[in-house]
């Protein structure tokens, strides 16, 4: 009788171990952080945790990922669901409270603006299912995605990303650091009305790079302008990994004044990140800013249709209208970091 | 699987433009350079109004799957429309890898067809390559770009005419990182030595055993 009970005890403690060891397994295989977790990742963490609380354990096993998972992590794209799928769960498979958490966890992320431009492009994906989409329902608010690379943590990198038709944000927390690299932004419609208002989610970026262009001479626009008509983006999805050599007008030859205005331009786009993060951002960014490249392609009149691209050493913005109709009412934004996309510079 | 998934599988089918643009094939080239090779990555994308007719240059036998075998077919037409150029010597493309989409993902025009071709030119100091596509088996829309792959070499200049098809790039390779450059007669020694060594061990006599 002992005896049975003895194996009996080894046969079940053999077998929580092994659930314990692959379940410890499955999430950790992240590396450690390089620096210590500030106010803001311990804000970003515990609303992470917030939501994870939120869901049920199937749940949970949707939206979680291994840290070692390359194909989730470049698992994204500016097409709607119809043509390319996501993993994780979409804000239509989450009740109220389980998306008023994650639209908490987007606000501590993000900015106040960067989280006003993310509920601005779902909305206009919105007014685009109704209007253009035919109503079906492979467009639209509720086929936004989330899902984690990793699990969050203070000590560990882990990525949340969020992401839709137009939109994929891969926000990389790693100890004090949170990056956006990379993050596919724009939108279809670029214009439209809501509730009595006319909502205009990316015109900040095209407005600062027209007040840019317009500053340079005829001879520097000769420099910067790299074609004619605007071109579709180069490193958007799918391009992770690659290495662009600059083109169009060096900072280093622009006035002070210009080299603000392009600064102004990139802040339109890192400042979508926290106050904070975006701050060591766009620091690094003006270190540079003498190794940093203007590129456009497309018309100069204010308002046109125009592809432009700053290239730097930490740092690759684009902004590409998309062929149609009104090809401004339809844009792709990238904005990836050479050197660290996903924070692979974050973590040891 | 949920939903959207089976509804993708089943070729469910959206009256609605997803592509950009919806009119038109677009072509974007990626060359890469590195020291001994160039790759070039050609991503087609038809727009819903043109899938049809790029789907029947792919799908020749109309089954609605797009079969390796079709592919490397069609590969080998896109091959005749373009051309890749070092120093003015065309390189030899040879198909390394594919990435075919499904019928249903063409149609909808989303689906991205990659090819990847692959060719090592002669390339030492100063160069410059010249890439041409004029496949243009529907109205398209080309992007060309170059990308490099060390640090040693710089580009240094590029230039695209209007519709980017043809895109001409100078570049330098570092000396340093080039291979050293192997006599291939030098191959021969060690078999000829072997072919020697066999000859003379057959014309010998053999040892008698007593």
């Amino acid at each position: 009788m002992n005896k049975k009970i003895l194996l009996a005890s080894l046969a079940l403690t053999g077998a929580l171990l092994t659930v314990g060891i692959s379940s410890i397994q499955a999430y950790s295989l992240s590396p450690s952080v390089k620096t210590k977790a500030d106010a803001t990742s311990q804000k970003v963490v515990a609303a992470a945790e917030v939501f994870l609380k939120t869901l049920s354990a199937a749940d949970q096993k949707k939206v979680l990922f291994d840290w070692d998972d390359p194909k989730q992590r470049s698992q994204w794209s500016n097409f709607p669901v119809s043509v390319f799928q996501r993993n994780g769960m979409t804000l239509a498979q989450m009740n109220n409270a389980q998306q008023t958490a994650l639209f908490n966890l987007l606000q501590t992320v993000l900015s106040k603006k960067g989280y006003e431009q993310i509920v601005q492009v779902m909305d206009g994906d919105e007014v685009y299912q109704t209007t253009n989409g035919g109503g079906r329902a492979l467009f639209g608010k509720n086929l936004y995605y989330v899902s984690f690379i990793g699990l969050p943590s203070l000590t560990s990198p882990w990525i949340l990303q969020f992401g839709g038709h137009h939109m994929a944000i891969n926000a990389t927390v790693a100890g004090a650091d949170i990056v956006l690299t990379p993050s596919l932004t724009g939108g279809q419609p670029t214009k439209y009305t809501l509730n009595g208002k006319t909502v205009q989610p990316i015109i900040a970026e095209p407005t600062a790079a027209f007040k840019l262009l317009s500053s340079l001479s005829s001879a520097e626009q000769k420099q910067a302008i790299i074609g004619s008509s605007f071109i579709d983006l180069i490193l958007g999805p799918g391009k992770d990994g690659k290495s662009l050599q600059p083109e169009g007008i060096q900072a280093s030859s622009l006035s002070a004044a210009q080299q603000t205005l392009l600064l102004d331009l990139v802040a339109t786009r890192v400042g979508i990140l926290n106050d904070e993060d975006a701050a060591v951002k766009m620091a690094e960014i003006k270190a540079n800013i003498a190794k940093t490249y203007f590129a456009w392609a497309g018309p100069t009149t204010a308002g046109s249709a125009a592809y432009f691209r700053i290239t730097a050493p930490t740092l690759i913005l684009e902004f590409a209208p998309q062929r149609g109709d009104d090809a401004n009412n339809h844009v792709h934004s990238m904005y990836r970091d050479p050197t660290n996309d996903y924070g692979v510079n974050l973590y040891k | 699987m949920n939903l959207i998934r089976r509804l993708i599988l089943l070729g469910w089918l959206l009256p609605v433009a997803v592509a950009h643009p919806a009119d038109m094939l677009v072509q974007a080239a990626y060359i890469t350079i590195s020291p001994t090779a160039i790759r070039l990555e050609l991503d087609q994308t038809a727009g819903e109004l043109v899938a049809k007719d790029f789907l029947a240059q792919l799908d020749l036998n109309q089954n609605v799957v797009i079969s390796p075998e079709e592919v490397k077919q069609f590969s080998s037409r896109v091959l005749e429309q373009i051309g890749l150029e070092v120093n003015n010597q065309p390189v030899n493309l040879q198909l390394e890898s594919s990435q075919i989409p499904t019928v249903a993902q063409v149609k909808l025009g989303g689906g991205q067809l990659q090819l990847v071709f692959m060719g090592t030119p002669r390339a030492v100091g100063q160069n410059q390559f010249v890439f041409k596509n004029g496949y243009a088996p529907v109205k398209s829309a080309y992007l060309a770009n170059v990308f490099v792959q060390s640090g040693e070499i710089k580009i240094i200049s590029q230039q695209r005419d209007q519709t980017q098809q043809t895109f001409t790039v100078a570049y330098t390779i570092a000396q340093s990182v080039l291979p050293r450059v192997f006599p291939w007669w030098l191959g021969l020694i060690p078999i000829f030595g072997i072919l020697a060594w066999w000859f003379a061990r057959v014309r010998s006599p053999k040892a008698v055993q007593v």
